[in-house]
């Protein structure tokens, strides 16, 4: 009995302080949506609409593929409301068309079958004419077997990551490969090692990137870098070295399955580790379509950073990665979660406008929706976020969005840090393994009152390093609207 | 009409009303009022009638929805409607009037039957006392009492009702049969009544009939009662009340009703003395006849061997031979008896249980009590006593030794998985097994007819009655009890149910442990994930646990406890051990590892056995809990231990040092069996001497045991008086038979040659049909001819997972014509391994072996098979009717799929048997014949015709000729599920429609790579174009395709178009460089020759051109789609324009290849089913012979545009 007093006392008095205090934590606590609101389109009635794709076309429409193999023109899509009426169906009868790209006045698609260009020769606001780009690899009939298609690269080309044939194997070529189709219509094998891919994309610097999904040789999903001529984990597709030779050399030694990534990035100088792995069950489940912010701040304050969605979960994360000892390395946020369907296709408009796609057909997701084609507009509102999360000899720099509080920043009990690993093996996926307690032995906050340096007694070197931030608090009293940081610590940076 | 209403012939006052009502005593009489002939009884396909003269030309109809109340009514819904002469002839205009006869009508009196009346005057005048009348006609009249009085008995009667249009309620055609004098069933005019007490079939004031199942007046009706009178103690007071089964027309109105006193107005007082039969008199003209009574002796009845097709077409009456050959081969009489083959194969005698390995399935106590004692142990065996004349005691000891030569050191089969009991009593009642055995949830049905299950509790445990079910014929081959594909764990579930056996892996408190400490103890506080080494261990707590009690170490996570007893071994023999435990355990006997069930886990048990000498036995168990559920549990059996957990079993002194136990104890229960190998020899000399091994198999060194006890032949056993004597003798197996039963076996005994002699006549189909039919008890399920079908209070045990079906849905079909409807093999197959063809009845046919079920197809064939439909032959490709079939059974066609299933897809009403099966079950003759009329062939099928009146309704296909269709729809189904899924069909179909513009669909289509582009057009004619191959690869006609394969769930395989006369068209690019005419065509595939597909374009219409091109040339590919009647075709253009130097360096389109006959106008007949045409704007067409095939080639020389004109 005295006890529960006791508790109800202290529970009034922070109350009571808070109410004195903080007038910003009297009000309701800022969520996601008042910086980032999410709006559902309205489909056309009867329609399937499983987005997978997003392209900004000339005349101002948005191009929307689907999983149906349709593409759909949706004229202003950046009404306050979108509804049914504008939908128009440009085409049909794609196989599985999952990525779109510009150019020309063409629109091209990458289906499961090839890289394709679409265009309407009458006017009639229909697509009348198909152009196979290219179809140099194969499928074998095994519904895996899908492509995604990037956009178009400083080349011209198209980077298009090809699925194995389920999840260990690859029975015809290409299956487990990252390919780039030239603007000559050229297939040029570029990086294996591919599992089965979500989503790609470049970043601001125009290097391409893809997610990968948990699996064999996938501890869990990731965002992984696509070094020209490296893998990328999976071997299962090795076997296409007998063509790719002429283009990347040998065919790698394979690593060894119960290592660790860094172990084999140490002993395999052509396995390009991954660049920024997503916890399985905390940050989703199933990473897919990639959208570099490159908006110049229209859409708020993430500059560069990358976005990717989780199908199962049916959310949006957001990257920062930075280069060490030449590797691509970084850390992965939550930004935004409540999605329709199982988020897929991401897009991000010049204007700072963000487009997501959703199915869950196959692969269930939290959003019920069989299917959503949603936009996410800014609402000018910065939230109180981790910007940046940079990896030092001794530690972090962590950057915030807003100027940040002293006290809390530097009091150590502010943080929580943990690392761990997974196994690079070939068995489907792995648990956490190697898990540590580092010590945060320090932390001084910045002069530019927006950052704090952590001094960490202890970084492992190949592991997830999971930072808390919960006491963290911006200069106007408010905690981190998404405290949990998760740094992917291959390399760590010497002086 | 003409409607006069005639003088009266007897004046009675109606009660309640008050009116003066007209009586007509005969038949002849009541046609003289017009309502006569217009009252009755009425039918169409889904209604009863039953029209009721309530005189003056006004009637009152009861509408019975499904049919007539006992021939079809759902037993709840009717409707009352009154009309007048003129109405209700134009209601009755379409029905069909019927007139029902009670099926005892005329039976004959059995063997002992009493014959109170038999229309004679010598047996009115010897049975009936004084005041009984009789009309000039010979029937007996209303009020008159027997002089003969009955105590148990089986009776029949036979009654009319006087037409008395306008008497109502207990004023018409009132009457009474009174038994023993005291208890009525009532007699009285009760047609379309709701059947009360006081109406026919009633109990007077004590119970209504389960049914009204009264006929029109008029009507000779039946009344087939079995009375039990009720019994009385020496002191005249009543210890049981009478019992009695009634049925009226044949229909059970009571089953097994007992009569707690005397109904009103009784004449005679319950006593203990007999009673007299009694007809009432309330002054209506009721008539009487045929009316016998068999005295019975109820108890000495029910020891008697119950053969099902025997209570049921022969106790009473019928076929008297035919019922001997039953019982002669039912009882296995040829097992002693030699007979030649001929009698044999006419019996077929039922093979009593293989015994080998007899210990592992029944309980040893059971077998003991049942050789012993059968007749006790399982009232209606068929098994004999064979110890006449032997004492308790001997027979005790001879059964003793009978079971431990048969056990020979097995136990029962115990254990396994526990099971739901209320899950096996539902299958146990719904998948048929109470067409032969009784309903054990309240329900009734005639025991007389039933399969006993007496005992079975006490035979089988659940583990070892599951095995038995799962298999029955290994045990039992001559199939009398079949299997039954139940399916998933619902053996288990009704051998749970049946036996009770429901004890499962008993866990920590919940076992049943010893009151007192019987085991030491000793528990360390510890987490381990193994079991560590104990001996260098301190323990942290000892004591005395009673049994593996796992609260002793007071804690429930990181303990180890290690428990040490002794067990007492009595018998030297296997025993079995299992441990179960969640985490780990061990056991040790004897200081030996014997189970390891080591390390960190949920519940898991391990099983060991080893052979164990008498005497004192150490057990240790050492177990240990991490973390989570705690469970450890150790059953074991062997010789005389029933299975279960030891606990109780293990004993210590107080010191820890064994109790010394004696180790031939004086048995504690005397009805335990305790294995004992030395009477295994004894044992073994009765099994051949008593006569067991001849009829029971049991193997030694692999040899059947041989009987040593001699029997004379069966040809010389009439009139000898054997088995069939009134007294039993010392040495003769005891049936127990009755004798009717004993009346039957003479009567087919005296004529043994005849019947040897009827098996090779044409007569032997019907016969052996019949006795086989009986046998299996297929007449528990199955009416043919007349005969058999559930019996009325069983008939309610059949149910339907689609209660609309009505009785089509519920009752198995019945076999009349069978032999012309289904093939041969089919049949075979069913009665050979059961059936589940109609999904929506819930009883199974089962599976009774292929050595039983040849003969009976083979009879059926013989019996019924015609062939007389007139089939049409033409010369049209099969594929191209079956396609034609398949639009003929959809939506658009005859709509066979509103109620027939097609494959696992649904049909939109009821689910009738499905159409993928059909060809595989039906002949093509009785098809062609069944579907223009299928009443004829089903009466009360709700299977509609298609041809009414010899006319199609379906005018487009065929020009609606009947023949042609009848040959597409027969061609369709003879393609099983190969013929593609019917327009109209309702399921989760995402069907895509090009209702005006093409629809593309590009995916993994059957019978193409996966580079497969599809297009639907909306002429009813579509394709496939493969990218891979630059080829037109498929052509179908029809219906486009199905999307939801791939566009539902994650989209794995291949889907097959939805149309007909899919046709696979070309394999390959169908343009090419030959070096010469005699090159053969490049079949590689295309993109390694370098061809590489370019797109399409689609003109106004959304028409593709496939384009490609390879080193030589540039193709356009452009098919066009042209309507046809109900389906369309295909013109293709290909415009090749040759991209090398040399525009004539030898490109060829390639029009065709295979087997090509040459047809008028330039057709072409590939393969006799492709035709196609070529026009060219080049060269012509030439044909070259290349191996075995032909090819049409066109030459291409400069740019070229080639029309392909394709059908299909």
């Amino acid at each position: 009995m005295i006890m529960h007093m006791k508790n109800y006392l202290s529970l009034l008095f922070c109350l009571l302080f808070c109410l004195l205090c903080s007038p910003v934590l009297a009000q309701d606590a800022p969520t996601e949506v008042d910086y980032y609101p999410i709006t559902r389109f309205e489909t056309p009635e009867g329609v399937v609409l499983e987005a997978s794709g997003f392209q900004m076309m000339p005349d101002g429409k948005m191009a929307v593929c689907s999983r149906r193999g349709e593409i759909w023109m949706v004229s202003d899509p950046f009404a306050k409301q979108v509804t049914a009426d504008q939908f128009k169906r440009f085409a049909h009868g794609l196989h599985e068309t999952l990525t779109l790209a510009e150019r020309d006045g063409w629109l091209y698609t990458t289906q499961r079958s090839d890289v394709s260009r679409l265009r309407d020769t009458d006017g009639d606001g229909e697509a009348d004419e198909f152009e196979v780009v290219n179809d140099g690899w194969e499928i074998s009939g095994d519904y895996h077997e899908y492509a995604f298609g990037s956009k178009f690269d400083k080349n011209g080309d198209i980077w298009v990551v090809l699925c194995l044939t389920g999840s260990f194997s690859s029975k015809v070529p290409y299956r487990g490969w990252c390919v780039r189709v030239t603007s000559s219509g050229e297939l040029i094998p570029t990086t294996s090692g591919v599992r089965s891919p979500g989503g790609i994309g470049a970043n601001h610097l125009g290097d391409m990137f893809y997610t990968d999904n948990q699996g064999p040789w996938n501890g869990t999903c990731a965002l992984k870098h696509l070094p020209e001529g490296k893998f990328v984990g999976h071997p299962g597709g090795f076997e296409w070295y007998k063509l790719a030779e002429p283009f990347i050399g040998a065919r790698p030694e394979e690593p060894k399955s119960g290592s660790r990534f860094m172990t084999e990035a140490k002993r395999l100088p052509k396995y390009e580790p991954p660049a920024v792995l997503f916890p399985y069950n905390k940050m989703g489940k199933s990473a897919a379509g990639v959208a570099c912010d490159t908006t110049g701040g229209k859409f708020g304050p993430f500059q560069n950073q990358m976005f990717v969605t989780d199908q199962s979960y049916s959310t949006v994360m957001r990257c920062y990665m930075e280069k060490v000892k030449g590797h691509y390395q970084g850390v992965c946020f939550p930004f935004l979660e409540g999605f329709g369907s199982g988020s897929l296709g991401l897009e991000l408009t010049k204007n700072g406008t963000m487009f997501v796609g959703g199915t869950n057909r196959g692969w269930g997701s939290r959003g019920r929706k069989p299917f959503a084609v949603e936009r996410v507009d800014w609402t000018g509102k910065v939230p109180f976020e981790v910007l940046e999360m940079k990896a030092k000899p001794d530690g972090f720099e962590l950057l915030f969005t807003e100027p940040v509080d002293q006290q809390t920043v530097e009091d150590l009990e502010s943080y929580k840090l943990t690392t761990y690993t997974y196994i690079f093996q070939s068995a489907y996926g792995s648990p956490e393994v190697d898990h540590t307690e580092p010590t945060i032995t320090k932390a001084v906050a910045g002069k530019d009152g927006k950052s704090v340096r952590l001094f960490v007694n202890g970084l492992q070197e190949g592991h997830v390093h999971e930072l808390h931030s919960d006491g963290v608090r911006s200069k106007s009293g408010t905690p981190l609207l998404h405290p949990e940081a998760y740094y992917t610590l291959n390399y760590i940076p010497e002086n | 009409m003409m409607r006069i209403a005639l003088p009266v012939l007897a004046l009675v006052v109606c009660f309640g009303s008050g009116l003066q009502a007209q009586v007509y005593e005969t038949p002849e009489k009541a046609v003289e009022d017009p309502d006569f002939a217009l009252q009755g009884e009425y039918t169409d396909s889904t209604r009863g009638l039953q029209v009721i003269a309530m005189g003056d030309g006004e009637f009152r109809v009861v509408v019975y929805t499904d049919g007539l109340p006992g021939a079809g009514w759902n037993g709840k819904d009717k409707q009352q409607l009154d009309l007048d002469a003129e109405q209700l002839e134009a209601m009755v205009g379409k029905f069909k009037r019927v007139e029902r006869k009670s099926p005892t009508l005329g039976i004959k009196p059995p063997v002992g039957s009493v014959v109170l009346f038999d229309g004679t005057a010598d047996a009115f005048k010897e049975h009936w006392k004084e005041g009984a009348r009789i009309t000039e006609d010979g029937l007996l009249m209303e009020g008159c009492t027997s002089i003969d009085t009955f105590g148990d008995y089986s009776m029949h009667l036979e009654f009319r009702l006087p037409f008395m249009p306008k008497a109502r309620g207990q004023g018409r055609g009132n009457s009474g049969l009174y038994h023993q004098g005291r208890y009525e069933t009532q007699v009285l005019d009760s047609f379309g009544l709701k059947g009360k007490d006081n109406e026919a079939g009633g109990l007077y004031s004590i119970k209504e009939p389960d049914l009204n199942m009264c006929l029109p007046p008029m009507a000779w009706q039946t009344y087939d009662v079995d009375f039990t009178a009720a019994r009385f103690d020496e002191d005249g007071k009543k210890v049981s009340n009478a019992k009695i089964t009634v049925k009226l027309n044949g229909v059970v109105v009571h089953r097994d009703v007992e009569l707690p006193r005397t109904t009103t107005a009784a004449p005679v007082k319950e006593s203990v003395e007999n009673g007299p039969i009694y007809l009432q008199d309330h002054g209506n003209p009721i008539r009487y006849r045929n009316i016998w009574v068999r005295p019975r002796d109820i108890e000495a009845e029910a020891r008697r061997p119950i053969v099902p097709g025997f209570e049921r077409f022969h106790a009473s009456g019928g076929d008297s031979e035919a019922g001997g050959l039953l019982l002669i081969g039912e009882l296995n009489c040829t097992g002693c008896h030699q007979a030649d083959s001929g009698f044999l194969a006419a019996t077929s005698p039922k093979q009593p249980p293989i015994l080998d390995k007899v210990g592992e399935r029944v309980h040893p106590e059971w077998l003991v009590d049942f050789i012993a004692n059968p007749h006790d142990t399982k009232p209606g065996t068929t098994m004999p006593d064979l110890m006449s004349g032997m004492s308790d005691e001997q027979r005790r000891q001879a059964a003793v030794a009978l079971a431990n030569y048969l056990v020979d050191g097995n136990t029962i089969q115990m254990g396994g998985k526990t099971a739901n009991t209320s899950q096996g009593e539902r299958v146990f009642h719904e998948a048929g097994c109470v067409a032969c055995h009784l309903p054990r949830d309240g329900r009734k049905a005639s025991a007389d007819t039933s399969v006993p299950l007496v005992g079975i509790e006490d035979k089988y445990s659940r583990a070892s009655l599951e095995k038995f079910l799962r298999d029955p014929l290994a045990v039992r081959p001559s199939g009398r009890m079949p299997q039954i594909e139940l399916g998933g764990d619902n053996w288990r579930h009704v051998a749970q149910y049946l036996t009770g056996d429901d004890a499962g892996v008993a866990f920590g408190s919940q076992r049943d442990l010893p009151k007192e400490p019987n085991m030491k103890f000793s528990a360390y506080f510890r987490g381990v994930d193994k079991m560590p080494d104990l001996e260098t261990l301190k323990a942290d707590k000892t004591g005395v646990s009673r049994g593996l009690d796992i609260g002793v170490g007071g804690r429930n996570e990181n303990v180890i406890i290690s428990y040490e007893g002794f067990l007492p071994i009595r018998k030297a023999g296997k025993y079995s051990f299992r441990l179960s435990s969640d985490d780990g355990s061990m056991l040790y006997i004897d200081g030996k590892k014997l189970i390891d069930n080591d390390g960190v886990h949920p519940n898991t048990s391990k099983e060991a056995s080893l052979t164990l000498q008498p005497g004192m036995h150490a057990i240790q168990v050492n177990w240990f809990e991490k973390s989570g559920d705690e469970v450890l549990a150790l059953d074991w059996t062997g010789p005389g231990i029933k299975s279960g957990g030891i606990d109780k079993a293990i004993v210590m002194t107080a010191d820890g040092a064994p109790i010394v136990v004696e180790v031939e104890t004086e048995e504690a229960d005397p009805e335990k069996f305790v294995y004992d190998s030395s009477l295994v020899e004894r044992g073994r000399e009765l099994f051949a001497s008593l006569g067991c091994a001849a009829c029971h198999v049991k193997t030694e060194q692999g040899k059947p045991v041989q009987s040593t006890n001699k029997a004379r032949a069966l040809a010389d056993c009439a009139g000898a008086k054997g088995c069939l004597g009134s007294k039993v003798d010392t040495g003769v197996p005891n049936y127990e038979l009755t004798s009717i039963q004993k009346a039957a076996i003479e009567s087919a005994l005296s004529s043994t040659a005849d019947i040897a002699k009827t098996q090779q006549s044409a007569q032997g189909h019907q016969t052996r049909l019949n006795h086989s039919m009986t046998a299996l008890n297929c007449y528990a399920c199955h009416q043919r001819d007349g005969k058999g079908g559930p019996e009325s209070d069983r008939n309610a045990l059949f149910v339907s997972t689609i209660p609309e079906m009505g009785d089509e849905g519920r009752l198995p079909p019945p076999l009349d014509g069978v032999g012309d409807k289904l093939r041969e093999d089919w049949m075979n197959r069913v009665i050979a391994n059961g059936d589940k063809s109609r999904p929506y009845m819930k009883t199974y046919m089962p599976n009774f072996g292929s050595e039983n079920a040849k003969p009976l197809a083979g009879h059926l064939v013989a019996l019924d098979s015609k062939t007389e439909a007139n089939i049409v032959e033409s010369d049209e490709p099969e594929q191209r009717k079956a396609a034609f079939g398949r639009q003929m059974v959809g939506a658009k066609g005859l709509a066979c799929v509103s109620c027939h299933t097609y494959g696992k897809f649904k049909s939109t009403g009821i689910q009738a048997i499905a159409l993928d099966t059909m060809a595989q079950r039906i002949r093509e003759d009785w098809f062609h014949r069944y579907l223009p009329n299928p009443q004829k062939y089903r009466p009360g099928t709700r299977m509609p015709t298609g041809y009414p009146e010899g006319k199609s309704t379906v005018k487009n296909i065929y020009g609606g000729d009947q023949s042609r269709q009848l040959a597409a729809m027969w061609a369709f189904l003879e393609k099983g599920d190969k013929g593609g899924v019917p327009e109209g069909i309702v399921s989760g179909m995402i069907e895509l429609k090009p209702d005006d513009k093409p629809v593309i669909y590009r995916n993994f289509i059957e019978g193409v790579t996966p580079r497969g582009i599809a297009v639907g057009y909306p002429e009813r004619a579509n394709l496939c174009w493969d990218a891979n191959r630059m080829a037109l690869a498929l052509v179908w006609q029809d219906r486009f395709i199905d999307a939801a394969k791939h566009w539902e769930g994650r989209g794995q395989g291949n889907q097959t178009p939805l149309g007909g006369s899919v046709t696979e068209f070309e394999t390959v690019a169908p343009v090419a460089v030959l070096e010469n005419l005699e090159a053969a065509w490049p079949d590689q595939p295309p993109k390694e020759r370098d061809y590489k597909f370019l797109g399409y374009r689609l003109d106004k219409q959304g028409r593709p051109t496939f384009r490609y091109r390879f080193p030589d040339a540039e193709v356009e590919d452009t098919p066009v789609p042209i309507a046809g009647d109900f389906s369309g075709t295909f013109q293709r253009i290909l415009k090749v324009t040759p991209t090398g130097q040399d525009q004539n360096s030898g490109i060829y389109f390639r029009a065709g290849s295979g087997n090509i006959e040459s047809l008028d106008d330039g057709w072409f007949l590939i393969n006799d089913g492709l035709r196609i045409r070529v026009k060219t704007s080049g060269s012509e067409p030439l044909v070259r012979k290349v191996g075995a095939n032909s090819e049409i080639l066109v030459p291409v020389n400069g740019a070229t545009t080639i029309t392909q004109e394709i059908l299909w």
